[in-house]
């Protein structure tokens, strides 16, 4: 722990629900760490806590905003971009949370009239470190207060035992990254198995949470229309479709200096070869009539189980999206627009 | 004119005489280092003249160096005599320096198993490959001291060059079958270096993909074709394989590549119109490329390009480039609710 927030909120929590853990407390903590998978960093985080979605100008971006608060996972998802985030390998939370929630609140209050979409599970997941943290706790009260906003809670786990003794007011969506279950076991084996995550969904929407699902990064595969539709299935008997305010679809897609990473991290993994080629944003990512092969597959379904449920694409371009859709977001007034309108159908939230 | 193995002061080199200095107009710390720490491996010459004096002949770096660290007052070389022919040792000179040893990709592999044998780790090999320009990340390394020990087949075409320091290094870490079907199929063909990666990284990834072997992507039916083919030559039989290649690890951009080409065949663009879809279809920006001499000939082909406009087969040409099977019907996700 950096000592700047050794006496903070966050590091007593982590000194609360971690007893037996040494704490060491430095005056930096430095960046080039060597990887230590038994190693917590809490710092003194000196950026902005809020972050756009890194989307690029060339696909569709859902317009989803970032609440930074730690780096790195330890879940080791054979696809994983972290990875690449050679500077600081080691699990990193921000133990400046009380700087986090002002520039939260001061950028909600700025813009009073937009409907405000944030997320904490971009750069880390967000329920991996919560029975640790705590920070579930003072997050999903803040959002309930908030007129003009909505918290998405993004998670491979099933850690909700904070979440079932708060009230989220209607204002917190708890989604769970899915997959057919052999990309589950093969190539994110240390994540909850699907029927925890979806166990976890119904208590979480027994208890007043809205819910999402992601299926990103899908992964072609022997049988993978069987293997994808068997875990819509489970979702389908899991949950009450209006408790689901979208679902999105992503084809796995990286950056080229992550193939060799994969390789060296991850000997028995192959989901880096394929049918890739370079993306309009430099990632690499399936030949366009796989993945509109893919999301074809699940559109049909998923609008059988619901017509009215939003389904969209991350970073995906109009001609994807019309092959997939019959559509662009651009007709619909744009896919933030879409994501905004999907939460006023769902949620009741507008600002 | 046999020369003599004795000591020489360093007082008494003619420092000016530059008769024979064939100067590489580059520093090269790595000789002064080398010089500093084990002195001259190997004797330098000088010629005696009248003095006592010497001109150096070969040498005259590593003298300067040790004159300049002054550890000791002079060092022993090879002495020729006086009245000792100038052009013959100027042509001694010379083959000597033509004859110096460079080291090729097999024998850099050798060295640095050595040094990483008897002293790993140590500041030895860091020099040492340094030296060489081999960076010290430990895969890189093991990947070197794995070619290093590698069989004489493998070593000897890195040594000649017939193949290329990166693919002989990711060989060392396949198994002798392997590696002979790639050395039986890149040898004979003599493509360039990235093109020998791009074949290996290839048969790597159709591998992986068809859950299949290396072997049996490098031994398969259509890389032999190809490889045993008797009217083609090497660049041909390179292109060939590289396509053939291509074809196994992206079977659906293949087939999409030759519907379209058939279809713009179909299509018979006017001679000087070019449609190019966007690479590898992703992404919706297209281009027309027009070749004209004069201005009636552009202005015939904008004529052709607007009747392909108007007539609804570019559309076609690019729904078809574009789209999967038969589009949806829009649902009504997304939109407002009354």
């Amino acid at each position: 722990m950096e000592r700047e927030v050794a006496d903070g909120w966050l590091a007593g929590s982590l000194r609360r629900n971690l007893p037996d853990a040494a704490v060491r407390i430095v005056e930096r903590v430095p960046d080039n760490a060597p990887h230590d998978p038994d190693l917590l960093e809490v710092v003194t985080y000196r950026g902005r806590f809020m972050r756009e979605c890194p989307g690029t100008r060339h696909y569709f971006c859902c317009g989803y905003r970032i609440l930074h608060f730690g780096l790195q996972c330890s879940l080791g998802c054979t696809y994983c971009i972290l990875q690449a985030y050679l500077n600081n390998p080691n699990l990193r939370l921000f133990g400046n949370t009380e700087a986090m929630f002002a520039e939260l609140e001061r950028e909600l209050d700025e813009h009073p009239d937009v409907l405000h979409r944030i997320g904490t599970g971009e750069f880390t997941d967000s329920l991996l470190l919560d029975p640790y943290t705590g920070l579930s706790r003072r997050l999903v009260p803040f959002f309930a207060g908030r007129g003009n906003a909505v918290l998405e809670i993004k998670s491979k786990t099933d850690f909700i035992g904070n979440l079932l003794e708060l009230e989220p007011g209607g204002h917190t969506i708890v989604g769970w990254s899915m997959n057919s279950a052999r990309v589950r076991t093969r190539e994110e084996s240390r994540t909850a198995p699907l029927s925890n995550r979806l166990r976890a969904a119904r208590t979480c929407s027994d208890a007043g949470y809205y819910l999402a699902f992601h299926f990103d990064p899908m992964i072609p595969h022997a049988n993978w229309r069987e293997g994808y539709g068997a875990t819509l299935e489970r979702i389908f008997a899991a949950v009450d479709p209006s408790r689901v305010v979208y679902v999105s679809l992503g084809a796995f897609r990286f950056m080229p200096d992550l193939k060799r990473t994969i390789a060296l991290r991850h000997p028995k993994s192959t989901i880096q070869y394929g049918e890739f080629i370079r993306g309009l944003d430099e990632k690499m990512r399936y030949y366009r009539d796989i993945r509109v092969e893919l999301y074809t597959f699940m559109v049909e379904r998923l609008r059988r189980w619901d017509p009215d449920l939003c389904v969209y694409l991350c970073m995906e371009g109009g001609d994807v999206w019309e092959d997939a859709f019959g559509f662009t977001p651009d007709a619909r007034g744009g896919l933030p627009a879409m994501l905004d309108r999907a939460v006023h159908d769902r949620m009741g939230v507008a600002p | 004119m046999e020369p003599e193995y004795r000591l020489v002061p360093f007082a008494e080199v003619d420092w000016d005489d530059l008769r024979f200095d064939i100067p590489s107009f580059v520093p090269d710390a790595p000789l002064e280092d080398s010089v500093r720490r084990y002195g001259c491996l190997t004797p330098p010459w000088v010629l005696e003249k009248e003095g006592p004096a010497y001109t150096v002949v070969d040498g005259f770096k590593r003298l300067r160096f040790l004159r300049d660290a002054a550890q000791a007052p002079g060092v022993h070389c090879l002495v020729y005599p006086k009245g000792s022919d100038f052009a013959d040792m100027a042509l001694r000179r010379v083959e000597l320096r033509c004859t110096e040893v460079m080291q090729n990709t097999a024998e850099k592999a050798v060295l640095v198993r050595l040094v990483g044998e008897v002293e790993p780790g140590g500041e030895d090999l860091a020099r040492l490959l340094r030296l060489m320009a081999i960076p010290r990340q430990p895969l890189v390394l093991a990947d070197w001291i794995r070619l290093g020990g590698s069989r004489e087949r493998l070593l000897s075409a890195a040594a000649e060059g017939t193949i290329c320091p990166k693919a002989a290094l990711r060989l060392a870490s396949w198994s002798l079958e392997e590696s002979d079907a790639a050395l039986d199929a890149l040898v004979p063909l003599r493509c360039s270096a990235s093109i020998q990666t791009e074949i290996l990284d290839r048969a790597v990834e159709i591998a992986a993909v068809r859950e299949s072997s290396r072997l049996n992507v490098l031994t398969s039916e259509g890389v032999r074709v190809i490889l045993d083919h008797a009217d083609l030559n090497n660049r041909e039989k390179t292109e060939a394989l590289r396509r053939h290649l291509f074809g196994l690890l992206y079977p659906r951009l293949r087939e999409r590549e030759e519907r379209f080409s058939r279809e713009i065949a179909e299509v018979a663009l006017p001679s000087g119109m070019r449609l190019v879809p966007p690479p590898s279809f992703e992404g919706e920006r297209w281009k027309i490329e027009l070749s004209f001499s004069t201005e009636a000939e552009l202005d015939a082909l904008l004529d052709a390009s607007r009747d392909l406009l108007a007539s609804g087969r570019l559309r076609t040409l690019r729904d078809r480039g574009t789209s999967f099977g038969e589009k949806p019907v829009a649902p009504d996700s997304g939109r407002r609710k009354p």
